[in-house]
């Protein structure tokens, strides 16, 4: 009978594990987002519930994936057609909210996998990948919007070129943040 | 108790009376640098140089309340220094909050340098630095260093070869050694070229602050003679803020270039900023600082004589021009990790004294262009390192951070995988054609002579993710660079190769084998123990590396330094990710597994670890150092890290018998 229980509970434990390890594999920026490692984790953690995004009929989707040409050539990454092709236009992108150690009023980091940036003692040469993105606020406001674990489906305008941020990083791609998402992060919502 | 004693007592009453008013009435000094131990009959002296080799000499001066510093000199046996025109600096700004003992640093505190001082005399030598406060107070603290005199004798050695398998224990030998060769009946079937070196010692790796070193250290340390903090390289702790203004140390590179001539190569697979390659030829006390470090490689190539630069880490040389820096030519994206913050701008008396470029904060600089002005051929993948024949000097950047793992490299070759056409660099060289392309560029018309350092970097970072079959095939591909370099002494005999690691990683250890048949459930019952593991045989291919680490069989790897972990004992088709990597996240890269503690957590089960973070640290374990050729015979028995630079001195400069 012991033996029986202890198994049923293994059993638990590995479906929920297998669960955990399959979603995170298939989706830091995966189809079905929803079904991340970080995402369940973050929503046993914290009250934070996914709630739709607002619906915006005029946003292309754009993934990380599809910034870059491959291969790599020797002058360094190359920004795809159809990122060139969305500058200026409304986006619809899902990543993780880098944890920031100190955070900014007016930005946040938008990346294809969790990281931290700004650690004191790393002078920026974080952990940060070379695709993310600076998702910019305006207008600013006074505080930082709030971390948000887990994925989030964020929609803006695209601009890209090098520009120096106000933490001393140079972005490469930015999101200007529909107001709905704003309001949506600062009331401490995770849209999705 | 006697008068004697009640004397002796009341004496010493007053001395602390008397010592406690003077440190409260007069300024203190809370550092001088190079370090020294606590005077005593036993202490070994800290801070050792070659003859003439270069250093700086500091001190952390506090005044008191309302005084300021007014003057300081330094002086060598009590005669005092004589410093050359704009190489001594006094910094009271930029200051970090707390000096060297914990405590908050008072006002007016300065940092006092005298730059680039050296000694010819052997033997221990006493400094001491005396400074005056603004109301003419003095102050003075002394220490020690020595001057380690060369012995001349016989035939020197004319180039040297140092081979650093990062993170490279025993344990990471032997495992290479076991995939590889094989054994049977108790006897290894073959030799690691590393194996067949006829001398070999073990090192003491420790660094200025911890038993347990870093890379930054655990480099600068065999190539300095002295011991730096950790992600300290090539310089000492100071109590400014400024990572590129500490005192400095001059590197083997250095000091060979200057007083013989001798060109510099450095070959690594990880990015050429990190910490190991960089602790050869560049000073900061953060090894972080990425924009600077490889400026200073083209800036002060005239020091080191920087002839041979390959590696990863093309993100550094890309021009990363804002629209605020640069409004009529905006930058287009190209990955650049340029930044302001991570650059460097050097103090006056490091310039004039070193005789160092100023540097710049110019995260907009076109660093391959400079290195190609700078007559540098510039290589980006194997089919042009190929091609470039036999340039003067030598840039080869293979891939955007880190190169991928042999594993990966060897898979692509045999058409298996395509890891690394997903990590965007289809065609990265190994590192034994790296490093045979690195000597034929050092020797090319080369009378002088070269110091070429060679690093497995991924030993140490698949240890750290304890992948063990790519630490292994990436110590089986360092070893295939040790027979180039073995190779080019058999027919150059006035070479020195050296075979050693940094630090051990991970607390490796072979501790078995698995069973002939896997259980379909690993456990750590699947570990054969003693005989019941018998001699694992790995078929190995033309092309030098095992066809799979998959065997029946298979030997097994436990870690003591270990993270949480899931253990299938079976290899891991994909490396686990790295987020310094441009495709990372994205498909199909965001498909591997993101750290040891999700890897295989469905298939494996579960090993908890004894440290806190996700991956598995260094240890302070002694390493193996293994010598070939002219000088070889110096490195026997235990010695420091620090040894080794002096052994390297004796044969380059004094000779062997």
């Amino acid at each position: 009978m012991k033996t029986s229980v202890k198994y049923q509970h293994l059993v638990r434990v590995l479906l929920v594990t297998a669960w955990l390890i399959s979603s995170a594999a298939t989706a830091n920026e995966g189809e079905r987002p929803i079904l991340s490692a970080d995402a369940m984790l973050s929503s046993l953690a914290m009250p934070v519930a996914g709630v739709p995004s607002p619906p915006r009929e005029d946003a292309t989707d754009l993934k990380f994936h599809e910034f870059f040409k491959l291969p790599v050539g020797p002058r360094g990454l190359e920004a795809t057609e159809k990122l060139k092709s969305l500058a200026g236009k409304r986006i619809r992108m899902v990543g993780y909210m880098a944890r920031q150690e100190i955070p900014t009023a007016g930005f946040f980091v938008l990346s294809p996998l969790p990281v931290s940036l700004g650690d004191e003692d790393e002078s920026l040469a974080d952990d940060l990948p070379a695709s993310v993105v600076f998702v910019h606020v305006h207008p600013p406001g006074d505080k930082p919007l709030p971390f948000s674990p887990g994925l989030l489906r964020v929609t803006g305008i695209l601009s890209i070129g090098a520009h120096e941020e106000s933490d001393g990083h140079v972005s490469s791609v930015r999101l200007q943040l529909d107001p709905e998402i704003v309001q949506a992060l600062a009331a401490g919502q995770r849209p999705m | 108790m006697n008068s004697f004693n009640i004397i002796q007592k009341c004496l010493g009453v007053v001395g602390v009376i008397f010592a406690a008013s003077a440190s409260i009435a007069a300024p203190t000094i809370s550092r001088l640098t190079p370090p020294s131990n606590p005077p005593s009959a036993d202490a070994v002296t800290l801070a050792r140089f070659l003859p003439g080799q270069r250093f700086d000499l500091q001190a952390t001066v506090s005044p008191d309340a309302g005084a300021s510093i007014a003057s300081f000199s330094f002086a060598v046996d009590g005669v005092a220094l004589k410093p050359a025109a704009n190489t001594v600096g006094m910094v009271t700004t930029g200051l970090n909050a707390k000096l060297s003992d914990g405590t908050a640093t008072p006002a007016n505190t300065a940092v006092v340098s005298l730059r680039a001082y050296s000694n010819a005399v052997p033997g221990v030598h006493t400094l001491s630095v005396t400074a005056v406060q603004s109301d003419g107070q003095k102050v003075t603290r002394s220490g020690n260093f020595e001057v380690v005199g060369i012995t001349r004798q016989g035939h020197v050695a004319k180039n040297i070869i140092l081979l650093l398998g990062d993170g490279m224990g025993a344990a990471h030998r032997t495992a290479a050694r076991i995939m590889v060769k094989g054994y049977a009946q108790g006897k290894a079937q073959g030799r690691l070229a590393m194996d067949t070196f006829p001398y070999t010692g073990m090192v003491m790796t420790s660094s200025l602050n911890s038993i347990v070193t870093d890379s930054a250290p655990g480099m600068s340390n065999y190539v300095s003679g002295n011991k730096a903090n950790n992600n300290e390289e090539g310089v000492f702790p100071d109590d400014t803020v400024d990572a590129f203004d500490n005192p400095r140390i001059e590197y083997l590179s250095e000091y060979l270039h200057r007083l013989k001539g001798k060109r510099l190569g450095i070959v690594t697979t990880a990015d050429v900023f990190d910490a190991t390659p960089a602790a050869n030829a560049v000073h900061t006390s953060n090894r972080g600082n990425g924009t600077g470090i490889v400026d200073q490689y083209l800036d002060d190539r005239k020091l080191t004589g920087l002839t041979v630069l390959m590696g990863g880490g093309r993100k550094w040389f890309l021009p990363n021009s804002s629209d605020s820096s640069d409004k009529t030519s905006p930058q287009a994206i190209n990955g650049s990790q340029r930044k302001a913050s991570s650059d460097y701008v050097l103090p006056g008396d490091i310039v004039a004294g070193w005789g160092a470029a100023p540097g710049a904060t110019d995260p907009e600089r076109d660093l391959i262009a400079d290195f190609t002005a700078a007559g540098y051929a510039y290589v980006a993948d194997k089919a042009g390192m190929d091609a470039a024949g036999n340039p003067d000097k030598l840039l080869g950047l293979f891939a955007y951070s880190n190169m991928n793992v042999a594993f990966d490299k060897i898979n692509k070759r045999r058409g298996v995988s395509t890891i690394v056409d997903d990590f965007g660099f289809p065609d990265q060289p190994m590192l034994d054609e790296m490093a045979d392309k690195a000597l034929k560029v050092l020797s090319k018309n080369n009378r002088d002579g070269f110091y070429l350092m060679i690093e497995g970097a991924s030993i140490d970072k698949q240890a750290h993710l304890m992948d063990t079959d790519r630490w292994i095939e990436e110590t089986i591909e360092f070893d295939r660079a040790v027979k180039v370099a073995r190779d080019f002494a058999a027919t150059h005999p006035d070479t020195l190769v050296i075979v050693t690691a940094d630090h051990e990683c991970a607390g490796a250890a072979i501790i078995g084998a698995a069973a002939a048949v896997m259980p379909a459930y690993p456990s750590a019952a699947t570990v054969a123990t003693y005989e019941a593991a018998r001699f694992p045989k790995y078929t190995i291919a033309a092309d030098g590396y095992p066809q799979t680490t998959d065997v029946p069989g298979r030997m097994l790897i436990g870690y003591g330094a270990n993270a949480d972990r899931y253990e299938t004992w079976l290899s891991s088709d994909q490396p686990t990710q790295d987020s310094q990597q441009p495709f990372v996240g994205a498909p199909p890269l965001n498909a591997h597994p993101r750290n040891p503690a999700l890897r295989n957590a469905s298939t494996g089960f579960l090993i908890t670890g004894q440290i806190p973070g996700s991956q598995a640290v260094h240890t302070a374990s002694d390493v193996p150092l293994s010598a070939f050729g002219r000088g070889a015979s110096l490195f026997t028995g235990v010695f420091d890290n620090t040894d080794v630079f002096f052994k390297i001195g004796q044969a380059v400069l004094g000779g062997i018998k």
